[in-house]
């Protein structure tokens, strides 16, 4: 997620503001301290148009 | 990768409205708490025949300051719920553990009656260690 984040030259709040969350949840998100619901993580797979298992991985 | 967002506003616009939103309608019902409960004090000493109304008038803006939380909880997205969910879970725990070790030694051994008024004291200041306990935990 901070990859695909930094591709696109957004920030932690460039990211939350486009996925309606907020940024600590963005960086708890990176850190893999909170696994994202299934509608955010369709969400975040939708905004960088990558399947979710690309971006979120089992053994996370 | 770059960490150029540590110089970034640390909230998006939305959740400073939401936060904008909630200290106002929160600082609206302890307003009138403020103001309701000298209100109430004076008017029962004038009045002491309708003590019981007049007694439970600082409750509505209590019952007012509620449901700005509930509403505030309810804009919050998915990760910071899980966070007042720990927060609130430790706070309630906490409490319930403090209050009846309380009431035991106050039933049992003889400590001195203390008022219910202190309960809130004991829950809001649990809720608010565990706030800062849950956010460093997912700092």
């Amino acid at each position: 997620l901070k990859v695909l984040r930094a591709e696109r030259d957004w920030s932690q709040a460039d990211l939350a503001e486009r996925l309606g969350v907020s940024r600590q949840t963005i960086n708890a998100l990176e850190s893999g301290k909170y696994d994202p619901s299934l509608p955010l993580a369709f969400k975040i797979s939708r905004l960088f148009a990558q399947p979710i298992e690309s971006i979120f991985h089992p053994d996370d | 990768v770059s960490e150029r967002h540590d110089n970034e506003p640390k909230y998006t616009p939305a959740e400073v409205q939401s936060s904008r939103r909630y200290f106002a309608e929160f600082g609206g019902a302890m307003l009138g708490y403020v103001i309701l409960l000298p209100s109430a004090i004076l008017l029962i000493r004038r009045l002491p025949e309708w003590r019981l109304g007049l007694a439970l008038l600082p409750v509505v803006p209590l019952a007012l300051a509620l449901m700005a939380v509930l509403r505030f909880l309810r804009r919050m997205d998915e990760f910071n719920r899980q966070l007042q969910l720990e927060a609130v879970g430790f706070a309630f725990g906490g409490g319930v553990l403090a209050t009846m070790t309380y009431g035991l030694l106050e039933s049992l051994a003889g400590l001195p009656r203390i008022s219910w008024t202190w309960v809130p004291v004991v829950f809001m200041s649990l809720y608010g260690l565990g706030t800062a306990v849950a956010r460093w935990r997912y700092r």
